[in-house]
C-alpha cells in the first residue's frame, strides 16, 4: 500500500510537472503576440516594433538610432526584427497573414503596390497633414513615389541613382579614358570592345546589363518611354529586341560576359566581375558604390548610364525604400512619431548616415554630407549628377513586378544561353507579362 | 493515436480483480501517459494535422496571404496541369532529380558500407567521418562551398585542369547545373550507409564460407547472397532516399539564389511552390502543389511496395 501511494505521488508529481512545463511553454508561445498588443495602455508605456531587412551595418546604425529615441523618450519601448533580405518578406507575409504584423515595416518600391492594395499599410496623408511627419522642403517625386491614388504609404528614408560602376585602375593601366558624364550606348560598346581587346583572353569589357530591368528602364526612358503605364506594359516587343540585339552583340563579340559567367554573379556586389577581376564596368546604383569600392583591391570609378545616341539621357533617381505603418498597429501616432525622427532628426540622422542612400531629407542630407568620407560623398555627387539630366524618379512599380522581372531574367537569359531566338524569348515576354501585373 | 486509444480501453475491463484505490491509480497512469505523449500529440496536431488540413482547404482557394482567400474550387489544380508550364518543368527537373541521385547515392553507400564492412581498422572513425557529409549536407554553409567547387574556377574545373581538360562553369550551365545538386546527394550518403553497414553485419559469415568452399567468386558472392539477404534494407533506403530527394529544397535554394536558375534548370518542385507562395503571393497556389506533391510521393511509394515483393526477400519467406 505505502509503494503504491509512493508511486502514486510520484504519478502526481510528474504529472504536475508535465503540466507546469506545457503551461510554461505555452505562455512562452503567447507571449510574442501579446507584446504587440500591450502598447497603449493607461501609464503612458507605448510599445512599437520595427522590423527591417539589410546588412550588418545598418542593423547597428538603426539600433544605435533607435536606442537614442528611446533615450529621449522613456515611455517607448521599441522591439527590433531585422533579417537579411531573403528571409525578410517570407517573415512579414507570415506575420500579416497570422495577424501579428510589426508596427513600422522597411517597405521597397518592388513590393509597395502588393501591399498597399491588400490593405496591410496606413495612409500616412494625415501624420503629415498635421506635421507630425515634417516632409517640408523635400523633393516631391520620392513622396510620389510611394503615393497610389492620391494616398501616401510611405516615408523614404533615402534616395540613390542608378549609376554604372566601373575598375578605375584597370583602364589606366589599359591607358582607356574612362567615361564622360554625358556618353553613349555606342561610345559605351565601343569602350567595352576596346577594353575586352585590350584586357586579353578571359576579361570583358563589361557584365552584361542584359537581365537587368533597370537598364530597360533607362533604354525605355531615352526613347520617351515607361516600364509601365500603370497597370500595363509601357513598351513594344521591338524596344526590348533592340536592348537585347545589342547586349547580344557585345556578348558574341566577347565585350560583355558570357551567359554562365553572368548567371553565377548574383545580385551581390562581391560577386561581380569589377570586384572579382574579371570585367570593367558593371550596373549598379549609387548607394552600391561605397560597398564596390571597399570591396575592390583597385580604385572603382562611378558614372552615368549611357545616354541615348541622340543625346536622350534618360537618367533615373530612385527612393526604392520607405517606412511604412501597419493599419493593424495600434499606436499609429508614436510610430510616425519615431519615423519623423529616424528621417528628420538630425542626432538619428548622424548615427544612421547612408545606410539606406542619400539622405532624404535635403537639410540632413546637408549635414551627412559633411559628416561622411570623400568615397561616401561621391555617391552624394552622382545623385546631383543624375538628378541635374531631367532624370526621373522611379515611380510605383505595379502589383507583380517581381513576377514580371524573374520572367524578364529568366527569358533574357533562355536568349542568352542560346535556347531560344530573339524573337521567341521577346514574343513569349509581350505574351506572359501583361497577366502577371495588375 | 488509435492504438494508444485502445490500449486504454483494453486495460480495464471491469471483470479484471482489483485492489483498493487501483481504478484511480490505472486512470491517474492513464493521464500521465498522455501528459508524457503530450509534446509530441500537440506537436502532431498544431504544427502537422491542423497545417495540412488548413492547406487542403486554402488549395481551393485564391489566397494573397496578405489578404484573405476566396473559394475558387478545383481551379488551382486545373490550372497546374494545363496552364503552367513552368510547374511541369520543375516537375520534370525533380523527376530527373529523384531519378538519377537516388540510385547512384545508395550505389555509392552501399559500396561505401562494403568496404568498410571488411574489418578495416579504426572503423568507427572512418564510419563517422563518412557520416559527417550527412550532417552537413542540408545545410547552407555547404551549399555555398559546392556553388564554389563547381564554378567557372572552382575546384572542379582546377582538377580537371590538371588532366588537361577544360571544363566550364557547372552550376551556371543550364545543362549541368541539376547535376550539381546530384551530386552534392550522392556525397551526402552517410545515412544510407549507416543502415547498409548495419545489414551487412547481420548477414552470417557462413553463408559466404559455405559458398566460397563451392568455388564462388567474389562478384558472385556478392549478387548471390549480399544483395538477396540485402534486399530489405535497399529497400527501406530506398523509400527513404526517394520521398526525401521529391521534398530537396535547400541544395536548390541557396545555388541558385532561390531564382532556381540558370533557366529554371535547378526549378525544384518545393522551389517554386515556395516562389509561387512567399514570393509571387500565391499561397493557394502553392498549397495544390503541396498536396499534388504529397500525392505524388504516396503513388511512388506504394508503386515501390507494389514492386517490391518480386525482388525484396525477407528471410523468413521461401
Amino acid at each position: 500500500m505505502t509503494v503504491r501511494t509512493k508511486r502514486q505521488r510520484a504519478v502526481t508529481a510528474l504529472t504536475a510537472t508535465m503540466c507546469a512545463v506545457l503551461v510554461a511553454g505555452l505562455a512562452a508561445c503567447g507571449n510574442d503576440g501579446d507584446s504587440a498588443g500591450a502598447g497603449g495602455s493607461g501609464d503612458g508605456e507605448v510599445s512599437l516594433r520595427i522590423a527591417w531587412s539589410g546588412s550588418d551595418e545598418r542593423n547597428t546604425r538603426t539600433q544605435d538610432a533607435l536606442d537614442l529615441y528611446m533615450e529621449q523618450n522613456p515611455n517607448v519601448d521599441i522591439s527590433v526584427e531585422y533579417t537579411t533580405a531573403t528571409n525578410f518578406w517570407d517573415r512579414l507575409t507570415t506575420q500579416v497573414a497570422g495577424g501579428n504584423a510589426p508596427d513600422i515595416i522597411q517597405m521597397s518600391g518592388q513590393v509597395l503596390s502588393q501591399y498597399a492594395t491588400s490593405d496591410v499599410l496606413l495612409d500616412l496623408g494625415p501624420y503629415v497633414d498635421d506635421g507630425t511627419i515634417d516632409v517640408d522642403g523635400w523633393e516631391e517625386e520620392p513622396l510620389e513615389a510611394q503615393t497610389i491614388d492620391g494616398t501616401l504609404y510611405g516615408i523614404p528614408p533615402g534616395l540613390d541613382g542608378h549609376a554604372l560602376v566601373y575598375d578605375a585602375t584597370k583602364l589606366q593601366e589599359l591607358g582607356i579614358d574612362p567615361p564622360s558624364e554625358t556618353w553613349t550606348w555606342s561610345e559605351f560598346a565601343d569602350l567595352a570592345r576596346e577594353i575586352a581587346a585590350a584586357g586579353g583572353e578571359g576579361y570583358y569589357g563589361t557584365e552584361d546589363g542584359g537581365p537587368q530591368y533597370e537598364v530597360l528602364q533607362s533604354f525605355l526612358n531615352q526613347r520617351g518611354k515607361q516600364l509601365f503605364e500603370g497597370n500595363e506594359l509601357g513598351f513594344e516587343a521591338q524596344d526590348v529586341k533592340d536592348l537585347w540585339q545589342f547586349w547580344g552583340d557585345l556578348r558574341e563579340d566577347g565585350a560583355a560576359v558570357p551567359a554562365d559567367l553572368q548567371t553565377a554573379q548574383g545580385a551581390n556586389p562581391e560577386n561581380s566581375g569589377v570586384v572579382q577581376g574579371y570585367a570593367a564596368m558593371d550596373f549598379t546604383t549609387s548607394s552600391q558604390y561605397t560597398n564596390f569600392v571597399g570591396l575592390s583591391p583597385g580604385e572603382v570609378g562611378i558614372a552615368t548610364y549611357p545616354f541615348g545616341d541622340d543625346g536622350a539621357p534618360g537618367q533615373v533617381w530612385r527612393a526604392g525604400m520607405a517606412w511604412s505603418i501597419t493599419r493593424t498597429s495600434p499606436n499609429a501616432e508614436e510610430a510616425a512619431k519615431l519615423i519623423d525622427f529616424l528621417v528628420n532628426d538630425s542626432e538619428a540622422g548622424a548615427l544612421l548616415q547612408t545606410t539606406r542612400g542619400v539622405p532624404a531629407s535635403p537639410s540632413i542630407r546637408e549635414e551627412v554630407r559633411a559628416a561622411v568620407d570623400e568615397t561616401e560623398q561621391r555617391s552624394f555627387e552622382h545623385l546631383e549628377v543624375v538628378q541635374a539630366h531631367d532624370a526621373q524618379v522611379t515611380p510605383v512599380l505595379p502589383t507583380g513586378f517581381g513576377d514580371f522581372n524573374d520572367l524578364y531574367q529568366r527569358l533574357y537569359y533562355e536568349f542568352a544561353f542560346g535556347r531560344m531566338s530573339l524573337d521567341e524569348a521577346v514574343d513569349q515576354l509581350m505574351s506572359e507579362a501583361p497577366g502577371l501585373l495588375g | 493515436m488509435s492504438a494508444v486509444a485502445t490500449r486504454g480501453r483494453v486495460d480495464s475491463p471491469p471483470e479484471r480483480p482489483r485492489r483498493t484505490g487501483g481504478r484511480r491509480f490505472r486512470i491517474s497512469e492513464n493521464v500521465a501517459g498522455y501528459l508524457f505523449l503530450s509534446p509530441w500529440l500537440v506537436g502532431l496536431f498544431v504544427i502537422v494535422i491542423g497545417p495540412m488540413i488548413a492547406s487542403l482547404y486554402l488549395s481551393f482557394t485564391e489566397y494573397n496571404p496578405l489578404t484573405t482567400p476566396t473559394w475558387i474550387g478545383l481551379d488551382n489544380y486545373v490550372r497546374l496541369f494545363s496552364d503552367d508550364p513552368r510547374y511541369i518543368a520543375s516537375l520534370k527537373v525533380t523527376l530527373v532529380y529523384v531519378v538519377v541521385s537516388v540510385p547512384l547515392q545508395l550505389a555509392f553507400a552501399l559500396f561505401l558500407a562494403m568496404v568498410l564492412d571488411k574489418g578495416l581498422r579504426g572503423l568507427s572513425f572512418y564510419r563517422s567521418v563518412y557520416y559527417l557529409p550527412s550532417l552537413l549536407g542540408s545545410s547552407v554553409a555547404i551549399a555555398i562551398l559546392w556553388r564554389r567547387v563547381f564554378s567557372g574556377d572552382g575546384l572542379v574545373n582546377s582538377f580537371l585542369g590538371v588532366f588537361g581538360v577544360e571544363g566550364r562553369s557547372w552550376i551556371s550551365e543550364p545543362a549541368t547545373a541539376v547535376y550539381t545538386l546530384v551530386a552534392l546527394s550522392v556525397w551526402t550518403f552517410g545515412a544510407p550507409m549507416v543502415i547498409f553497414l548495419a545489414g551487412l553485419r547481420q548477414i552470417p559469415d557462413m553463408y559466404y564460407e559455405a559458398a566460397a568452399v563451392d568455388g564462388a567468386g567474389r562478384v558472385r558472392r556478392f549478387f548471390a547472397i549480399t544483395v538477396p539477404l540485402l534486399t530489405p534494407v535497399i529497400f527501406f533506403n530506398l523509400i527513404l532516399q526517394m520521398i526525401g530527394a521529391f521534398q530537396a529544397f535547400t541544395p536548390a535554394f541557396v545555388v541558385s539564389d532561390g531564382t532556381g536558375g540558370p533557366v529554371d534548370s535547378t526549378l525544384f518542385y518545393t522551389l517554386y511552390l515556395y516562389q509561387e507562395g512567399f514570393a509571387s503571393f500565391r499561397m493557394g497556389y502553392a498549397s495544390a502543389m503541396a498536396w499534388v506533391l504529397f500525392v505524388v510521393i504516396a503513388l511512388f511509394t506504394a508503386l515501390n511496395f507494389a514492386g517490391s515483393k518480386y525482388w525484396v526477400f525477407y528471410g523468413d519467406e521461401r
